[in-house]
């Protein structure tokens, strides 16, 4: 018998027919006469090149779907950059869904296994107070997520409701800042 | 409203409160950074959690259409200690591997693996390897290509080195190198794992049906994860990937008692709660310490509520005075935590007492005896402020634990390139943020390095990806503020590899769907193949 763990593995995994027909609406002309088969395929692929500009798992999961214009639940999620960026999200849907929806760059790196502690989102307080404690489990990861504050939370563990309407998620900024103005290139 | 006790568990800084707020304004979502669409090169040495984490953030960078990135594992197989650290009953942990499979596929990405970088020598000061360690990277690899990095250094525009820490620290004791039944915890972890330069060294040497008692020495994750795996009943591991041979040796094993080792106190723990958890939740296993000691590190806990990481260690000493759900009396097996304990000497099973490191020269032709006891130093707690950060001093006093197998989990370092700076007293490439630096603090141009090869052997999977991607963005600042060059000559990769076989994405996919069949049949995740020979083979 497979165990829970493996079962939500396998689900887990992305469907190689999402990959497939990523690279499908991409591929248009064949590589001009790849000599080696270590050469990528020299096509265009700008159709895939903009997908993969935003969270790639996003890509493999596509999230949930979302609500119709005006009839979600708003969400404003400040991002490690500063930005913010309001979106609208489904009652039910967790975090990491909205994420993967709206290409938010929370990384969920073990896919909403509580294993990672890579979808920390920091809350209000009076959303947070609402919310039922986390379990053992998140609090094992939360030890370890970067930044943790009093209303922390793993973004996978908690679902969208209606109060939170017009809240905002403050997703943590771990990465040294280095996209500071410096970092522009240099005209030339 | 929190209760006070839920408050007192974050006892971590409150940032949160004031960094929340009620804008509602969408601003635009471009980074400041952009590779400019010029037609950069990376290579990146090493298929690891660093190189692929840091591959998916250049690739994912605006401008970066025409950024080309070429990845070399010395290994058929990607993803390092993702596949051969991480514990097979912790396959969540391994889903980072779809991201990576993700980034592999994207036609701007290259694999190059069975491809050894380096040229390696160990540096004269490095440590040798004990006779029972084995060290991937220390030597040529027999079947792998090697390519030099002065060689690849002119087909990239920038290099990342993100080849690990394949060297372990040694314990510097007598008894360390002569004795059989004694193994780095990491080569054992890399033997039940299926990594390919182990399991054939290993699998002769191990013999689990003859030992009762273990004793681990150090008390990092690492070690609690050897320690589960000993502990736990086999037939609860068989639906995952461990090789069969290593679950065959698993079910003949005799283990009833793992003794996990340190030389400071509980309140200096490096393991973190979800380990500990787990093997207190161990059917038909029981746990126990010294008491008193955890007594006294609840006090000074309670004392000291602004040490470091003092939410985790509160928890973590929680679970030691709750203890295990199998009360000790009605245990099968167990394991224990020993504290204030520094390991000076390892005995042989049949001298009683008397080292074996004696220079007989009958020794010589003997095949090597067995460790059969720890000689250890008791130590006391010294130093003042965060008493987490107390260190350990002999107190002069010494006993002696018997003892059938010994794992040395006391850390890792990594290995040197020739020509690259590297920090023997850290055991790492020495850099600024990532950035290669000389011994005068200069910047090499174009060499970067991340991961554990990089900070050090220390975090999990979420640190070295955040240090991944710092380092390539900072690879792309510095690329896109460079002055414009001609376009780098494609790496002639067949001229390079002589007659080795080079191991493409392509052909890793086949060996990837190849375990997960052989894995079907027997009703598991995957079989992982053992031997790079047999790789190549099937690829051949
Ligand atoms: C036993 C163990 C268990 C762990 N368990 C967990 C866990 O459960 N959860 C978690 O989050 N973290 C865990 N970690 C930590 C995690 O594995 C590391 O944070 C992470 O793997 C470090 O990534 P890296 O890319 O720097 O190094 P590595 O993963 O070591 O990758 C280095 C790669 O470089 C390759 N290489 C070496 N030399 C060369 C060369 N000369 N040329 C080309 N390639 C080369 C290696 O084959 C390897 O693939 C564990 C670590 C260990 C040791
Ligand atoms: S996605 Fe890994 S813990 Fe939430």
């Amino acid at each position: 018998m497979f165990s829970r763990s493996v079962a939500r593995l396998i689900i887990a995994r992305p469907s190689p027919a999402s990959a497939v027909r990523a690279l499908a609406t991409s591929a248009s002309s064949p590589s001009a006469g790849a000599p080696s088969r270590f050469l990528a395929p020299a096509a265009k692929h700008n159709q895939l090149i903009q997908r993969a500009f935003s969270n790639s798992a996003a890509l493999a999961h596509g999230g949930k779907g979302r609500p119709k214009k005006g009839e979600g639940i708003t969400l404003h999620f400040k991002k490690s950059n500063g930005e913010i960026e309001t979106v609208e999200a489904n009652e039910g849907d967790d975090i990491v869904d909205v994420s993967w929806e709206w290409d938010l760059d929370i990384e969920a790196a073990c896919e909403k296994s509580i294993a990672c502690s890579t979808c920390h989102v920091i809350l209000e307080d009076d959303i947070y107070d609402k919310l039922e404690e986390p379990s053992d489990d998140e609090n094992d990861m939360l030890d370890l997520a970067f930044g943790l504050t009093d209303t922390s939370r793993l973004g996978c563990q908690v679902k969208v409701t209606k109060e939170m309407d017009g809240t905002t998620i403050t997703l943590p900024s771990a990465t040294r800042n280095l996209r500071v103005d410096g970092s522009k290139p240099t005209p030339h | 409203m929190l209760s006070t006790t839920r408050r007192q568990l974050r006892a971590a800084p409150t940032a949160g409160r004031q960094l929340s707020t009620s804008a509602t304004t969408r601003s635009s979502a471009a980074p400041a950074l952009t590779l400019g669409t010029r037609p950069f090169r990376v290579g990146i040495i090493g298929g690891g959690p660093a190189g692929f984490y840091a591959a998916s953030r250049l690739l994912g960078l605006a401008g970066s259409e025409n950024t080309k990135v070429d990845l070399f594992e010395l290994l058929p197989t990607p993803f390092g200690l993702a596949r051969f650290g991480v514990a097979p009953d912790h396959p969540e942990v391994k889903n980072c591997e779809h991201k990576f499979e993700e980034t592999a596929r994207d036609p701007r990405f290259r694999f190059f693996g069975n491809v050894q970088v380096g040229g390696v020598a160990p540096s004269p000061s490095s440590p040798s390897s004990s006779t029972s360690t084995v060290v991937p990277n220390l030597s040529p690899s027999p079947l792998a290509a090697q390519i030099t990095l002065s060689s690849l250094q002119p087909h990239y525009d920038a290099i990342l080195l993100t080849y690990g820490a394949s060297l372990d620290r040694l314990l510097g004791i007598p008894g360390e190198d002569t004795l059989s039944n004694v193994f780095s915890a990491r080569s054992f972890v890399n033997w039940y794992n299926g990594h390919p330069y182990h399991s054939s060294l290993l699998a002769p040497l191990i013999n689990l049906s003859k030992l009762e008692h273990v004793t681990v020495v150090g008390q990092g994750n690492v070690a609690l994860d050897v320690a589960r795996i000993l502990l736990k009943d086999p037939a609860a591991l068989e639906e995952f990937d461990v090789p069969e041979g290593v679950l065959d040796e698993l079910r003949r094993s005799k283990v009833k008692r793992v003794e996990i080792v340190g030389r400071r106190g509980p309140l200096q723990l490096a393991c973190t709660t979800k380990e500990v958890r787990e093997l207190m939740n161990l059917p038909g296993v029981g746990f126990e310490t010294d008491a008193a000691l955890l007594k006294e590190a609840m006090v000074q806990m309670e004392e000291n509520p602004g040490m470091d990481m003092a939410r985790m260690r509160k928890r973590a000493l929680g679970l030691l005075e709750k203890g295990s759900k199998t009360k000790m009396s009605s245990a099968e097996r167990s394991w224990s935590f020993e504290f204030l304990k520094s390991p000076l000497e390892l005995l042989a099973a049949d001298a009683t007492g008397a080292s074996s490191s004696s220079n007989d020269a009958l020794d010589l032709l003997a095949p090597p005896s067995r460790v059969g006891a720890v000689h250890y130093g008791i130590n006391e707690l010294v130093g003042s402020g965060d008493p987490s950060r107390l260190s350990a001093r002999s107190t002069g006093q010494t006993t002696t634990s018997s003892t059938d197998m010994v794992l040395k989990s006391v850390g890792y370092r990594s290995i040197g390139l020739p020509g690259l700076p590297f920090d023997e007293r850290r055991g790492i490439v020495r850099n600024q943020e990532g950035r290669v630096i000389d011994e005068a603090g200069q910047t090499l141009p174009g060499l970067y390095t991340s991961g554990w090869l990089a900070r050090g052997p220390n975090g999990v999977i979420a640190t070295t990806m955040f240090d991944a991607f710092a380092t390539a963005d900072l690879l792309a600042a510095d690329l896109s503020s460079s002055s414009p060059s001609e376009a780098r000559p494609e790496l002639p990769i067949e001229q390079l590899r002589g007659d080795r076989q080079v191991v493409s994405w392509e052909d890793w996919e086949k060996l990837d769907r190849e375990e997960r069949r052989r894995g079907e049949e027997k009703g598991k995740l995957r079989e992982k193949m053992t031997e790079v020979k047999e790789m190549l083979e099937i690829l051949a």
